[in-house]
């Protein structure tokens, strides 16, 4: 795109001008209404833009898809008077009368300027048109949500935001919150995320991709996801990337203040759980005195887990950024800062299910549990960009961010092992409960420059950064207890052996170097560049896993005789040196050293482009495990050569014709290849596979645009993907022993192909818009299960064996169907927004499961958004917003009726399948008000 | 204005800065795997650790330093009238295990019988839950293992994380260890005219192996949960002629959990319980004997008395494998309530109308009636004084030896008819290491002993 001049209009008069319309605004007898529309010279809508009749109160404002219409105007003579920031000011007679034609009006740039300010494009930052416009000249394929489009949106994080994108989706926490991005149904390690184009590290305890959550959605200048890479790509993106841009310095002295408060409707219905964190101890025995120290459990806190019950208060988020222009406007500066304290809850009911042990090759139904689980979400996001401008061929920024995400948990459960008898007058219980405390954050500096070298003819940009994430997770511990009911009669609860205290933390540091050059010579052809240029990237990671076990000594102690609460009973440490000599201590490395070159040819309407990227891995860890039978050490050296095409038609100025081809790589996780074991409270343990390779996969995308004017699109694209040894969580026996219980462990599983199509589209009336998207995937994949059966099914007394079998399913995490729906009122005039938003997640395999037909599917999931949004006043805008308005319920299912369907047990309510899982999360409401100069 | 605005944004960028240069670069300090050695010398006692095969014995005396291992395809054969003692003392880094990854052959005799377990100033009451060393841990490639004639006493340290049980996955680091652990469903288990008492967790934890335990004795195994013997899939035998006193839960319990073959197969007759299933802390679990999860097999002539439980098969969705199990001929007594009501327990299959299930009715060959009738009358063992509280808060716990004299019974008995013979043993015999081992086969009275 090319650059403009930019006259420096202010937005204050703007402003000013809107606001004089706006008051003196009254209704008046008349005859017509004067209609027309406003666009630039690129045929993109100016909406906003202000249309006065001189001399009267008659005005409109421009809607969305660039049209006007002034109501009721008297027959006359007028002049009419368009004004938009950033364009030359507009006027022309006009006569009014019944056969008053539609104006159309475009306004030229205002090619005036103060200083000698380049900005790529004159439209406002941040906007949707902007948005659209990175789309439709980007390289690749690219989705853009812009900063507009998510201040007016329901969402809190970065996450909420992803899957408002064509063809993305979002994994949840336990709480019910989007944390995690899923890019056409594919699982989220398929995706990398980058904050104003480089890669941050995780905080993540066992995986690379980052948790979106962390980010504040008002930091975001826009959000930009590409499904595609180029060569200038980091190449280990088989589903594409997820680019954070931050907030820059505005052109003006920009101020930027929200406050909101909210509420969640679970908690009309019960309290929330807390705990008072403030005897918690962040270090571990072993961390405090040395890791021989043989700790007794005086030597562990008690109050802090105690867990009390109460009513919680409102939510708050706070946000504020500031931002202006020195130095003749070479310096820019923005800071921002945002802050959110929550409370969340969610109940789950859930099965442990296995295998018929009979045969029938039917789910049965083991363990039952009834789970509350309570979070207190404290969000710190810090961040500033520095940049100074040189001249116009040179500039420099630095990016400094700091996010912090803690959460303060605890899950009340209620286990049963479904031996309750008949009449209920029998059963079992498991008490538990887990208070876990997690601090997690990022932090990142960028520096960044852009030159313009050769009288032009050379661009060079380059970015280091160092950036480092932590987690800390201490004192994460399991409470539990028995009890029961014997013959109607309620046993006191007494408690259970083996209770967990667990320390766990682990940092993810990274230094990265970007180099890119762009040549563009006077001898070549017009716009036609080559582009080379490397990056290096040391990366560092070190984790320490410290848990303790304790047994009630002495081993019968009751609940109202013996103790009430955590701090009265009786401990016995069972291992007082704790457990730093498990793999989970190690420290893993990787450097990574990738070049590329890239050719851009234009030719009439063609574009092509041609690069390779050769990128070279050296991966490894050093764990501290006693165990001998686990390998402490471990190096993977490999380089991958990953050829890129891509071409683009554009058949008129409005359409696109896009297609690519791009080879890319999916890297085990750093603790994916670690070997050992890691238990998790719930559910499976986890296992690390130093024998699991990277994915290597053949990504192929076509796709047509048509741009009919700034906001409005439509897309329409297919893509096929041929993964070779896709990494997935597979729940398998350890591979060197037929025995020991099942490891959730990351396995390359055969060769997947996954295609699909996706369609994405806005349209605009005046006032409304109706934004949508949708995706269908297809993967298959072929792997292993096993069944169990009779050795003779016609003979009842053979053995009962298990054989191996190949099945075919979709790929893990692979949603078939996702789509998007948002209806938009805006009325610019009375300074209105409406938004609701839908969003519909097709069924997908949350859990591979060893048994054939035994996959856990997780049910269609529809949620439902809404916001409401007032401009009050010069400054003022008030909002409300409203999340899970449908308080879906999350449910996981086997396609396979239960063993024993002549018994009735709780959940199981649908016929012909097995319910596994069932979490809701309820409504939340938010309130807020934003100022804004 | 504008000065404000770049003068906090200072103080903004420079905490920023301060936040990036205090992260520090690694955990935990490194002198880990340093184990103080304060040397037991115990006079007469020869020291080993580490690899061992051979032959240890006869009439041999050791002491286990540090962990022995076994390796795979190599055996240690120990001998007559041998002890071993294991220098133990139940803390993570000082409580050795013996880890057999080939074959361990303890050939006792009844005369000179074979020790293992802690010295003798160590064999106290108090002791008798303390789980003081890691007992005899078998890995997958572990063949065979055989006692004859051999006591094992107070095994049940924590696990460490560098062992082979723990890197299985079959227990984590810091849990008890159990006696006597086999996992390869190709290898043999004898246990002969054997004893394991004062266990912390399991006496047996049987992952797979072909199984002869018979004519052996359990006493006080698990402090408030385990079994005497606890067997999942990849386990066929029998089980036959052995007496448990004051076990935590079941005395024998079957699964065909773990998805290994063979299907797990357990006969379990003739064999005696007494005072089992109170000192688990959870309700509603065993016993005496339990199947369980697919397993198959067979009880009969089994005598229950005093237990929280009889004979127990699991309600769906875990039930044995109801379609290949038979049972009957059980004897119980009980002189309390909450036992009588437990003979054939709610929280099961037999006689509880499951829906499915309704076939599986009391059988009419089991012998049972009110608190305190059909006393088996015991030689040396008194029924009738037996409190559950009493065993729940371990003030029970004292040393039992002889159980093969104390719960004979009495020639007026009336557990001495009623058992049937009309089954079979799983195997006739079993031949390991070049020795046979004859099945028993079962009797006509109820128990393990019959009367002199």
């Amino acid at each position: 795109m090319m650059p403009y001049r930019v006259s420096k209009i202010t937005l204050i008069k703007l402003i000013a001008t809107f606001l004089f319309t706006f008051f003196s605004y009254h209704s008046l007898m008349a005859n017509v209404p004067v209609k027309g529309t406003v666009f630039d010279d690129n045929k993109e809508p100016l909406t906003g833009a202000t249309v006065v009749l001189r001399g009267t109160s008659f005005y409109a404002i421009v809607g969305l898809d660039g049209s006007f219409s002034i109501p009721k105007v008297p027959n006359g003579t007028y002049v009419i008077e368009v004004s938009y920031v950033g364009f030359k000011n507009y006027s022309q007679q006009i006569e009014v009368n019944n056969n008053t034609p539609n104006l159309k009006i475009i306004l030229d740039i205002d090619d005036q300027t103060l200083g000698e300010i380049f900005i790529q494009a004159r439209i406002t930052r941040g906007s949707d048109a902007q948005a659209r416009s990175a789309e439709k000249n980007a390289e690749n394929t690219i989705n853009v949500v812009s900063a507009k489009s998510i201040e007016l949106s329901p969402d809190i994080t970065v996450a909420n935001v992803i899957q408002r994108v064509s063809g993305m989706s979002i994994e949840r926490n336990s709480s019910g919150d989007p944390q995690y991005a899923i890019v056409r149904g594919m699982d989220k390690r398929y995706n990398y995320t980058l904050v104003n184009g480089v890669k941050i590290p995780s905080p993540d305890n066992r995986n690379r991709y980052v948790p979106l959550d962390i980010f504040p959605a008002q930091m975001l200048e826009r959000l930009e996801v590409a499904k595609g890479l180029t060569a200038d790509m980091e190449g280990d993106a088989i589903g594409g990337s997820v680019n954070m841009v931050m907030k820059s310095a505005p052109e003006e002295f920009e101020l930027n203040a929200d406050f909101q408060m909210g509420y969640n409707a679970i908690h009309f219905n019960r309290n929330f759980f807390d705990y008072d964190r403030s005897t918690e101890q962040r270090f571990s025995p072993a961390e405090r005195f040395g890791s021989r120290y043989e700790a007794t459990p005086q030597d562990f806190s008690t109050q802090n887990l105690i867990t009390r019950e109460r009513t919680p208060l409102p939510d708050f988020f706070g946000g504020l950024t500031v931002g202006d222009r020195f130095l003749g406007g070479k310096l820019g500066v923005m800071f921002g800062g945002s802050v959110q304290n929550s409370y969340r809850s969610a109940d789950r009911d859930w099965y442990k299910i296995d295998a018929d042990p009979l045969g029938t090759g039917r789910p049965a139904l083991g363990n039952f549990q009834q789970r509350e689980t309570s979070v207190n979400q404290f969000r710190l996001g810090l961040h500033s960009k520095i940049d100074y401008r040189f001249n116009p061929k040179n500039n420099l920024s630095l990016y400094l961010g700091h996010f912090t995400l803690n959460d303060f948990e605890v899950r009340e459960s209620v286990n049963s092992d479904r031996d309750i008898t008949g009449d209920n007058q029998n059963a079992t219980f498991l008490f538990q409960t887990r208070v876990r405390s997690t601090y997690s954050n990022i932090s990142n500096a960028t520096l960044q420059g852009n030159h313009h070298l050769l009288d032009e003819s050379l661009y060079m940009d380059w970015s280091a950064l160092v950036s480092r994430a932590e987690f800390d997770r201490p004192d994460n511990s399991i409470f539990n207890r028995n009890g029961g009911i014997v013959n109607g009669e309620e046993m006191v609860p007494n408690i259970e052996r083996r209770n967990p205290r667990r320390w766990e933390k682990h940092y993810d540091q990274d230094f990265t170097l970007h180099l890119n050059l762009k040549y563009s010579p006077d001898f070549f052809p017009a716009n036609n560049y080559v582009k080379v240029g490397g990056m290096f990237r040391d990366k560092e990671r070190g984790t320490l896993f410290n848990r303790y076990r304790f047994d009630p000594n002495p081993p019968i102690q009751n609940q109202g005789e013996d103790w009430n609460d955590f701090s009265d009973v009786q401990w016995e440490l069972l291992n007082p040196t704790g457990t730093l000599g498990h793999a989970l201590n190690y420290n893993a490395f990787e450097q990574i050293m990738a070049f590329y070159a890239t050719a851009h040819i234009e030719v009439s309407n063609f574009e092509f482009n041609l690069g390779f990227r050769v990128e070279d891995t050296d991966q490894g860890y050093v764990s501290r495990t006693t165990n001998q039978f686990e390998l402490p050490r471990l190096r993977q050296v490999y380089t991958d050569f990953l050829p890129n095409l891509s071409f683009k038609y554009k058949p008129t100025d409005m359409v696109n014709v896009r297609g690519a081809y791009y080879k890319a790589i999916n890297r085990p996780g750093y603790f994916e290849i670690v070997d050992g074991i890691s238990d998790e409270d719930d559910e499976f343990s986890y296992k690390g596979n130093p024998e699991v390779r990277r994915a290597i996969a053949d990504n192929f995308d076509l796709r047509y645009e048509y741009f009919p004017n700034a906001n409005e699109q439509f897309l329409l694209g297919t893509f096929f993907k041929r993964i070779q040894d896709p990494i997935e969580l597979l729940l398998i026996r350890q591979t060197s022993l037929t025995t020991g219980p099942r490891n959730l462990t990351p396995t390359n599983s055969g060769t997947a192909t996954n295609w699909g199509i996706e369609m994405d589209f806005s349209k605009f009336f005046n006032k409304i818009g109706i934004r949508g998207n949708y995706t269908y995937t297809n993967s298959s994949l072929t792997t292993q299960k096993t069944e169990r059966v009779r050795q003779d099914p016609n003979d009842p007394s053979s053995q009962l064996v298990l054989n191996e079998v190949t099945q075919t399913r979709p790929l893990q995490g692979q949603a078939d169907h996702v789509a998007n729906l948002s209806l938009l009122y805006k009325n610019l005039g009375k300074g209105t927004d409406v938004q609701l938003s839908a969003v519909y997640t097709g069924e997908r395999i949350e859990i591979v499961s060893p048994w054939l037909d035994l996959d856990i599917w997780s049910r269609p999931f529809t949620q439902l958004d809404f916001s409401f949004e007032q401009t009050l006043g010069k400054n003022w805008t008030v909002f409300f917003k409203a999340n899970n308005i449908l308080n879906s319920p999350y449910e996981l299912f086997v396609k396979s009726p239960r063993k024993t369907e002549q018994l009735a047990f709780p959940l199981q309510d649908v016929d012909g399948q097995t319910i596994v899982q069932r979490d809701f999360y309820w409504q939340s409401f938010r309130l807020g008000v934003r100022y804004k100069i | 204005m504008k000065k404000m605005t770049f003068i906090k944004g200072t103080i903004v960028l420079l905490a920023l800065l301060f936040a990036f240069s205090s992260c520090d670069n690694s955990f935990a300090d490194d002198d880990v795997n340093l184990v103080d050695d304060d040397g037991t010398d115990l006079v007469g006692f020869t020291p080993i650790s580490g690899e061992i095969s051979g032959t240890l014995g006869p009439n041999g005396k050791f002491i286990v330093t540090a962990d022995l291992f076994i390796r795979e395809g190599q055996s240690l054969t120990v001998l007559e009238g041998t002890t071993l003692v294991i220098d133990g003392q139940g803390r993570p880094g000082r409580s050795p295990e013996i880890n057999v990854a080939g074959s361990l052959y303890c050939y006792g005799t009844a005369e000179a019988p074979i020790y293992i377990g802690v010295e003798e100033e160590k064999r106290t009451e108090a002791n008798i839950f303390r789980g003081l060393w890691g007992g005899i841990i078998g890995t997958d490639t572990g063949q065979d293992l055989v006692f004859e004639y051999t006591t094992i006493e107070y095994t049940g340290a924590p696990a460490e994380p560098g062992s082979s049980i723990v890197a299985e996955g079959e227990i984590d680091e810091g849990e008890p260890r159990y006696a006597v652990y086999w996992v390869n469903p190709e290898g043999n288990f004898i246990m002969w005219h054997s004893r394991i008492a004062y266990t912390k967790d399991d006496a047996i934890r049987l992952n797979g192996a072909k199984t002869l335990i018979a004519y052996s004795e359990f006493a006080f195994n698990g402090e408030t949960g385990g079994e005497s013997v606890n067997t999942k899939s990849g386990v066929v035998g029998d089980f036959c002629y052995n007496v448990f006193y004051g076990i935590a839960t079941n005395g024998l319990k079957a699964a065909n959990s773990k998805g290994r073959q063979p299907q797990c197969n357990n006969n379990y007759y003739n064999n005696t319980m007494v005072g089992c299933g109170w000192r688990r802390s959870q309700s509603g679990r065993g016993g005496s004997l339990n199947f369980e999860n697919g397993a198959r097999g067979k009880s009969f002539n089994n005598l229950v008395v005093d237990s929280r439980y009889g004979l127990r098969l699991f309600p769906p969705d875990d039930e044995p494998d109801m379609a290949n199990m038979a049972w009957g001929n059980q004897f119980y007594y009980g002189n309390h309530s909450e036992m009588v009501e437990g003979f054939h327990p709610v929280n099961g299959l037999i006689g509880q109308n499951v829906p499915g299930y309704e076939y599986v009715t009391i059988p009419t060959t089991d012998v049972f009636g009110a608190v305190g009738e059909n006393d088996p009358l015991f030689v040396g063992y008194e029924v009738g004084n037996f409190q559950p509280s009493a065993y729940r808060s371990l003030s029970d716990v004292k040393f039992i030896t002889n159980m093969f004299d104390t719960f004979k019974l009495q020639s007026t008995s009336p557990a001495l008819t009623g058992g049937t013979t009309n089954f079979n043993p799983i195997f006739n015999q079993y031949v390991v290491n070049g020795k046979t081992y004859t099945t028993p086969l079962p009797s006509t009275f109820f128990g393990a002993l019959g009367s002199n």
